[in-house]
């Protein structure tokens, strides 16, 4: 089977079982099994067909339409399965978060730090500070909103409530922890819309990652 | 005879996987085989409803899987072994005896008597 044939293989078993909704090991075995099936069939078929177009088509057509596929190998999994699923994904959010928050958490305040002509040492790496921040701090309350808010909702109201969240809860967070609003305007208002910027970038890239196409890829390559 | 395909199988696929997987374990391919050989050639089922029925199968415990040990290809993916378990044995006997008596009852009813 040359790399192309063997290529289309794996194109159609992605069609299929990239729209399941299950878990990743459970997906894993399906592309295992369909993969192992589909090039036995490719061989058996290539051996009496003309060429590996004609081997490739008739093996598609012995398999069957992929979209019914999917819709009965969706029915067959199981709820928990599907439960298990979608906690992956919440786990895969959540870590996205932590990620993106402490990052840029702490790259904010270097260069912050940096333009006020002085290392910013109260957000060092130490648990308390860390734990603080993770949980005061209104950037980390912003991005949760924002990457929520991006898995739930439509693409197009993403932005608008991804900048309104951060800055109410910037906002918000700030005035708890020092019994009023900043005073240093230019600051703040760079740090909450670069906050934004960021927090909407990592969003992007979560939805990227997620979504079927970067999954197919992933698995092909 | 016409062949036998689509909608008139479903609800028995699952019986009939069953049935050929009584004889000795089998992989997806060779379940079809068996299928195609035990309906000499009529029944036309496409290959990818076989699997979502195995699932079934295999979540309700009438069947157990087992990977292979070798894989095939050149990226090395390994098929599935199924076997039937005790519990699928025991609803296969039972699917059996309800299916006689459908037959039964249903070719009377059409005036053609199994």
């Amino acid at each position: 089977m040359n790399d192309q044939c063997e290529s289309e293989l794996n194109r159609l078993i992605e069609r299929i079982v990239v729209p399941i909704k299950a878990s990743r090991g459970r997906k894993r075995r399906m592309r295992e099994e369909l993969l192992a099936h589909l090039s036995t069939v490719f061989a058996e078929e290539l051996a009496t067909a003309a060429d590996e177009t004609a081997a490739l088509c008739a093996t598609f057509a012995r398999f069957g339409e992929p979209g019914n596929v999917t819709r009965d190998l969706q029915e067959a999994v199981p709820p928990r399965d599907r439960l298990r699923a979608g906690v992956e994904i919440l786990s895969h959010a959540f870590l996205s978060i932590v990620f993106t928050a402490v990052v840029y958490k702490f790259l904010c305040y270097l260069v912050l730090g940096k333009i006020e002509g002085e290392l910013r040492t109260e957000y060092n790496v130490m648990l308390p500070q860390v734990i603080r921040m993770l949980i005061f701090d209104g950037f980390c309350a912003g991005a949760i909103v924002a990457h929520v808010s991006f898995i739930l909702r439509p693409l197009l109201i993403v932005p608008l409530g991804v900048v309104i969240s951060i800055l109410l809860s910037h906002h918000l967070a700030y005035y708890v922890m020092h019994g009023g609003l900043p005073e240093d305007y230019l600051a703040a208002g760079l740090n909450l819309s670069s906050s934004a910027l960021v927090s909407y970038l990592g969003c992007w890239l979560f939805r990227r990652a997620a979504s079927p196409a970067v999954e197919a890829k992933f698995h092909a390559a | 005879m016409n062949r036998i395909e689509g909608d008139k199988l479903r609800g028995h696929l699952e019986t009939m996987v069953l049935s050929v997987l009584a004889q000795s374990e089998a992989h997806g391919l060779e379940i079809l085989r068996r299928l195609e050989v035990a309906g000499c050639g009529l029944l036309r089922l496409k290959e990818g409803s076989l699997y979502p029925a195995l699932y079934r199968l295999e979540e309700r415990g009438l069947v157990q899987a087992t990977l292979e040990p070798e894989g095939h290809g050149r990226r090395g993916a390994r098929r599935r072994l199924y076997r039937l378990t005790a519990k699928g044995k025991r609803v296969l006997n039972a699917e059996r005896t309800e299916w006689q008596q459908f037959v039964q009852i249903i070719g009377m009813i059409m005036g053609a008597p199994a």
